[in-house]
C-alpha cells in the first residue's frame, strides 16, 4: 500500500519535472526569439540607406548641373560630392544580402549603371588634371541611368524587409502561440492536480474522521468489553489493559501498565498460546480466513489465586513492533459447572451400568430355575399322564417358553447395549442355512395354512464370511413374525444384491401377505418396548423385543433392516448386510468318533452340573432314554470321574465353583487318558455367544444354552451319534446310508427288524418243508425277500438268495436243502452286522 | 603610462591653444565642446590616443571586417568633456544623436582604419563610428545602426 503510494508521489513529481523543464524550454525559445526580433539585422536601415542614395545621386545631379552652367566650377568641390555619392556605391555594391533576390545576370544588369558611374566617378576624382564641363557631363549622364538602377534597388529592399519582418512576425506569434498553449495547458493541469488534492485532502479528512471515530468505537469496545481484554508488546509489557480485566485480575490499569503477562498468567501455556496468535495471524495472511483459537490456560489473580481462564489471543505486526490483544474470559463458574455435569453424568452412566448389571444378573438368575421346571415338565411329559394333566403340562410349558423368551430378550438387549455382543466372522453356506431355516420355520406356517416359499437363485449357492448365528437369529425372527402376523396367503424369503465382488451388500427379502403395518410405525416397531396397538384390537405387532434385538444386531454387521408396508397389503422386511465371499468350496467335516463307543446303543454319559436340579433333570432325561449316567457338581469332581472311568458324552456346565466347564475341558483335553477324545457337550444359561470361543478353544464339540428341553436331548444324542453312524454305515453300505438319510435311523431300523423277522419266518418255513410241493410260490418269495434285501442294501444275502431262486426253479430238492442252509448262516451274519452298524 | 597621459594632456591642451591653426585641415574631426570650444583632431592626434581595435561581420560590408580607432568615450574623456549627449554630423550632412550614459569603454569606437588602411571618404572614411557587432547581440539594433554614422566630421556636445 506504502511503496504503491510512493511510486506514485514519484510519478507526479517526475511529471512536474518534466513540466518545468518543457516550459522553461519553452520560455528561453520565447526569449531567444524575443531578442531576435529586437536585433535588427539592419533591413530598415539598408532600405532608407538606398533612399538616402538616390536623393544623395539627385543632389549629385543638380550640382553636376549646376557646375556645367557655371563656367567656372571648382574642381574639388565636385571631386568631394563625388566622393560622398561613391561611399554610398561603395556600400551599395559591397552588402550581398540581396544576393538571393537577384539571380546574377539580373544583378548585373542592375549594377552595370551603377558600377559604369562609378568607374567614371573614381576617374574623375583621381583625375591628376583639371576637370572638364565634359566629364562633367558625361558623369551627369551616367548619373541619370544610375540613378533608375537604384531606384529599383530602393524598391528591391523595401520589398525585401516587408517579407523578411513578415516572416519573423510569424515565427514569433507560432511560438508565442505554442508557448502560451503550453502554458495553458499546465494551468489546466495546475487546477487538476488542484482538483485531485482537494479530492485526496477530503478524503483524508474522511479518513481521518473514520478513524478517530473507529479509534474511538475500539476504545468503547474494550473498555465496554465483557470480557477482559489486555494488550501487550513484543516483550510481553502490558499497553493496555481494560476495566473488565480489573475485575478480573485484581489489579488496577494504573498499578499493571508496564509490568509484564506474567504477572497475570502463569508461564505454561503463555508461550503456547503466543505462537498459536502468530500462526493464526500468519494463516489469515495466507488464506484471508482468521480462526480465533481458544486455550485455556491459568490466570493469577493479585492476591495470588490461581484460577482457569480462557483466552484467545490476537496478534499484530505494525511497523515491526508485534502487539498482542489478549482476551480473557474468567471460566471458574463454567469449570466448577462441567465439572457437576461430569460427576452427573457419570452417576447416571453407573447408575445405568448398575441397572444393566442387575438386569443381566438377575435374567440368569432367573434362567436357572426355569431351566429347571422345563426340565421337570418334559420329564413329567414322559410319566403317564390323563389328557387335562397333558392339556395343563403343554399351556405350562409353552407359558414357560414365552417367559425364557422374554428373559433372552431382556439379555440380549443388555449386551447389546453393554457393546458386549461381538460380530464373529465364520465360512458359512448360505444356501444350506436357508434351506435349513426355512425348513424348520415351515412346520409353523403348515399349522396356519400358509405357504413358506424359499426362492434361490443358482448363485445363491456360495459361501460367505460372517456371523452366520446372528444372521440366523435375526431371519428366524423375521420370518417368524411373517407367520405370526399372516393368516392366510403367503410368504416367501428371496435373497438379492449378490454379485460377483468381493463383497456385496446382500438383502435378504421377507414377504408376507399379513396385516401389514401403517406408515407411521413403521419406524416404531424397532424401538425397544413398544407395541404397537390398535383401537379395536389389542396387541397387533407384539413382537416383543425381537425387531429392535434384530435391527441392533443387524447395525452391529454394519448392515440394516427396513421394511415396506401398507396396512392390508402385507408386509416386506428387507434385511440388508455386507458380506465377504469366499472362494473355495471348504465343507466342514465333523470329527469321526471311534466305533466302538458308538456301536453301543447305550451311551455312557457324565453330567456335570452345580445346580442339583438341573443336574438332576439332565440325568433323569438321559436314564429315560435309557443311557447310563454319572454324576459331578463341579470340575475337580468331574476330572476325578474322567480318570476312572471311560464316558461316550460329558456334559460340561460351563459356571461352576471350584473349576468351571472351560477349564476342566482344558484339562480333560490334555490330561485324561481315558477320557481325552471323548464328546463334550458344554452347557450355559448364557447365550451362547459369550463362552462359544472359549469353549471351542477349550476342546468342546458343542455348546448348548439351558433349559435343555428332552427334545433337544434326544436330537442332539441322535445327531451326534448318527452322523458318525451314518459314516459307518456308508462304509458297510451304501444304500443303507441313503435310506437313513431319506427314512431316518428309526423307520430304517423299524424296517431292518421287520424284513429280518419276515427273512426268519421264511427261513423256518423252508426248513419246515412248506415249500416242498409248492416251487412256484417258494421262487416267488425267495425274488419277493431278495428285493427287499437289495433296498436295505444287504448284498450278502445276495448270493444265496439268488441260488435258492434257481434251485427253486430247478426243482432239486437236496440242492434246495443246501441252499436254505447257506441261507440261514449268512441271514444271521447279515442281521448281526446290520443292528451293530444300525444300532 | 601617466607621462604619455601628461603630455597627452599637454598636447591636448596645446591644440586648443593653437587650435584655429591645426582646423584648417580638411580631414580634421572637430570636437564641440561647448559653443564656444571647438577642438580639431587630425589623423595624428587620434593614432596618439589609446587604439581599440576589433573584427566584426557588419551590414554594410561583406565578409568580416577589421576596425581600428579610438573609443568615443575615452576620447570625451581625454578632454574632460561632461555634458548629457553628443550630435554627431556626418560630411553628406547626416546627423544623429547618442547620450552620453549610452557610451562603453570600447564601444562604439572611433574608427580611423578599415583592415589597418586609413579610409578613403568613398569608403565611408575617414572616420566610422562602429560597435563590434558581432561580439553582442545588443549592438544589433537599429539605434546602433542608425548611431553607426560613417564620414564623421563633428561632434557636438551637448548639456
Amino acid at each position: 500500500m506504502n511503496d504503491e503510494i510512493k511510486g506514485y508521489r514519484f510519478l507526479v513529481f517526475l511529471c512536474l519535472c518534466l513540466l518545468t523543464i518543457l516550459l522553461a524550454l519553452m520560455a528561453n525559445k520565447l526569449f531567444a526569439e524575443l531578442q531576435d526580433l529586437s536585433v535588427s539585422d539592419g533591413d530598415s536601415f539598408k532600405v532608407w540607406h538606398s533612399y538616402q542614395t538616390k536623393s544623395q545621386l539627385a543632389d549629385l545631379e543638380s550640382t553636376l548641373t549646376e557646375e556645367i552652367a557655371n563656367e567656372d566650377f571648382s574642381t574639388s568641390r565636385v571631386q568631394e560630392s563625388l566622393n560622398i555619392v561613391l561611399s554610398k556605391v561603395f556600400v551599395l555594391k559591397n552588402d550581398d544580402s540581396r544576393a538571393y533576390l537577384w539571380d546574377s545576370k539580373e544583378r548585373q544588369a542592375l549594377l552595370s549603371p551603377l558600377l559604369h558611374f562609378e568607374t567614371f566617378a573614381l576617374a574623375t576624382v583621381e583625375k591628376p588634371a583639371r576637370v572638364t564641363v565634359y566629364d562633367l557631363k558625361k558623369l551627369k549622364d551616367l548619373l541619370q541611368k544610375a540613378r533608375l538602377t537604384v531606384d529599383q534597388i530602393a524598391r528591391l529592399d523595401e520589398e525585401l524587409t516587408a517579407r523578411r519582418s513578415l516572416v519573423l512576425r510569424m515565427k514569433f506569434s507560432r511560438q508565442l502561440t505554442w508557448t502560451g498553449g503550453f502554458a495553458i495547458g499546465f494551468l489546466v493541469m495546475l487546477a487538476g492536480l488542484l482538483l485531485v488534492m482537494d479530492r485526496m485532502l477530503l478524503s483524508a479528512m474522511k479518513r481521518s474522521d473514520a478513524l478517530t471515530t473507529s479509534s474511538r468505537q475500539l476504545e468503547a469496545t474494550v473498555a465496554g468489553s465483557m470480557d477482559a481484554i489486555v494488550i501487550a508488546d513484543g516483550f510481553s509489557k502490558i499497553i493496555e489493559y481494560n476495566s473488565s480485566a480489573e475485575g478480573v485480575f485484581g489489579w488496577t490499569r494504573e498499578e499493571i501498565i508496564g509490568k509484564t503477562m506474567e504477572e497475570i498468567f502463569f508461564l505454561g501455556g503463555l508461550g503456547s498460546a503466543y505462537k498459536n496468535a502468530m500462526n493464526q495471524t500468519l494463516g489469515r495472511e495466507s488464506s484471508g480466513l482468521f480462526h480465533p483459537t481458544r486455550v485455556e490456560l491459568s490466570g493469577k489473580r493479585k492476591n495470588g489465586e490461581e484460577f482457569p481462564v480462557e483466552l484467545n489471543l490476537t496478534f499484530v505486526e505494525h511497523k515491526n513492533e508485534a502487539i498482542f490483544m489478549a482476551y480473557i474470559r474468567d471460566i471458574s463458574e463454567r469449570k466448577i459447572a462441567e465439572q457437576e455435569l461430569i460427576a452427573a453424568r457419570d452417576r447416571a452412566e453407573s447408575a445405568g451400568k448398575a441397572k444393566s448389571r442387575f438386569l443381566a444378573v438377575m435374567s440368569h438368575e432367573m434362567r436357572t430355575p426355569l431351566a429347571g421346571i422345563v426340565g421337570v415338565m418334559d420329564l413329567l411329559g414322559t410319566t403317564k399322564l390323563t389328557k387335562k394333566q397333558i392339556h395343563y403340562l403343554q399351556m405350562a410349558t409353552s407359558s414357560s417358553k414365552v417367559l425364557l423368551d422374554h428373559i433372552n430378550e431382556a439379555l440380549d438387549i443388555t449386551r447389546i447395549d453393554a457393546g458386549g455382543l461381538e460380530v464373529s466372522f465364520q465360512e458359512f453356506d448360505m444356501a444350506d442355512m436357508l434351506k435349513n431355516l426355512v425348513g424348520v420355520l415351515k412346520v409353523l406356517a403348515t399349522k396356519k395354512n400358509i405357504e413358506l416359499r424359499l426362492q434361490l437363485e443358482k448363485n445363491t449357492k456360495l459361501f460367505f464370511l460372517g456371523d452366520g448365528p446372528k444372521i440366523r437369529q435375526i431371519l428366524t425372527n423375521l420370518i417368524g413374525n411373517a407367520i405370526k402376523f399372516t393368516d392366510q396367503g403367503n410368504i416367501s424369503v428371496s435373497i438379492t444384491g449378490i454379485d460377483d465382488t468381493e463383497t456385496s451388500t446382500v438383502n435378504f427379502i421377507i414377504t408376507d401377505t399379513g396385516l401389514g403395518i401403517a406408515s407411521a410405525n413403521h419406524e416404531k416397531i424397532f424401538e425397544e418396548f413398544i407395541a404397537i396397538t390398535q383401537s379395536d384390537q389389542n396387541q397387533i405387532r407384539s413382537d416383543g423385543m425381537g425387531l429392535p434385538i434384530s435391527r441392533k444386531i443387524a447395525r452391529l454387521m454394519e448392515g440394516d433392516i427396513k421394511v415396506k408396508s401398507e396396512i392390508g397389503k402385507g408386509a416386506e422386511f428387507t434385511l440388508s448386510l455386507p458380506l465377504q465371499r469366499v472362494r473355495k468350496n471348504k465343507i466342514k467335516v465333523s470329527k469321526p468318533f471311534e466305533l466302538s463307543k458308538l456301536k453301543h446303543q447305550n451311551i455312557n454319559a457324565l453330567v456335570v452340573e452345580d445346580n442339583n436340579i438341573n443336574g438332576e433333570v439332565l440325568t433323569d432325561m438321559l436314564e429315560e432314554m435309557g443311557h447310563s449316567v454319572s454324576r459331578a457338581s463341579n470340575g475337580l469332581e468331574a476330572l476325578d470321574q474322567v480318570n476312572i472311568q471311560l464316558f461316550d458324552i460329558i456334559f460340561m456346565d460351563i459356571n461352576m465353583p471350584f473349576m468351571g466347564g472351560i477349564e476342566t475341558t482344558h484339562r480333560i483335553r490334555a490330561d485324561s487318558r481315558l477320557n481325552s477324545k471323548t464328546l463334550i457337550i458344554g452347557l450355559t444359561a448364557h447365550s451362547s455367544d459369550d463362552f462359544g470361543k472359549k469353549a471351542e478353544q477349550a476342546g468342546m464339540d458343542y455348546f448348548l444354552t439351558k433349559p435343555i428341553r428332552l427334545e433337544n436331548l434326544k436330537k442332539i444324542i441322535f445327531d451326534t451319534v448318527s452322523i458318525d453312524q451314518t459314516a459307518v454305515i456308508a462304509e458297510y453300505s451304501p444304500v443303507l446310508k441313503n435310506l437313513f438319510e431319506t427314512l431316518g435311523r428309526e423307520k430304517v431300523l423299524r424296517i431292518g427288524e421287520k424284513f429280518f423277522e419276515e427273512l426268519d419266518v421264511f427261513i423256518q418255513q423252508s426248513i419246515d418243508g412248506l415249500f416242498t410241493k409248492d416251487h412256484v410260490a417258494l421262487v416267488e418269495a425267495t425274488h419277493k425277500m431278495k428285493g427287499a434285501a437289495l433296498l436295505l442294501g444287504q448284498s450278502l444275502l445276495e448270493t444265496p438268495l439268488d441260488k435258492l431262486e434257481c434251485h427253486a426253479l430247478e426243482g432239486d430238492t437236496t440242492d434246495l436243502q443246501i441252499s436254505i442252509q447257506s441261507l440261514q448262516n449268512v441271514a444271521q451274519q447279515s442281521k448281526a452286522d446290520f443292528f451293530d452298524f444300525t444300532s | 603610462m601617466s607621462k604619455i597621459l601628461l603630455f597627452l594632456t599637454l598636447f591636448g591642451l596645446i591644440n586648443t591653444l593653437t587650435g584655429p591653426a591645426l582646423g584648417q585641415d580638411g580631414n580634421a574631426l572637430r570636437l564641440t565642446v561647448s559653443q564656444s570650444e571647438t577642438i580639431q583632431l587630425n589623423l595624428e592626434e587620434l593614432d596618439a590616443l589609446d587604439q581599440i581595435e576589433f573584427t566584426t561581420n557588419t551590414i554594410w560590408l561583406s565578409g568580416e571586417t577589421h576596425f581600428s580607432g579610438v573609443s568615443l568615450k575615452a576620447l570625451l574623456r581625454q578632454f574632460a568633456i561632461k555634458g548629457n549627449k553628443i550630435e554627431m554630423t556626418a560630411l553628406d550632412g547626416y546627423a544623429v544623436s547618442m547620450p552620453i550614459a549610452d557610451l562603453e569603454d570600447n564601444a562604439p569606437i572611433i574608427s580611423t582604419r578599415l583592415n589597418g588602411k586609413i579610409i578613403p571618404i568613398r569608403e565611408n572614411g575617414p572616420y566610422w563610428v562602429v560597435f563590434p557587432y558581432g561580439s553582442d547581440k545588443k549592438y544589433q539594433t537599429e539605434i546602433n545602426f542608425a548611431r553607426s554614422i560613417w564620414q564623421l566630421k563633428h561632434i557636438r556636445v551637448m548639456d
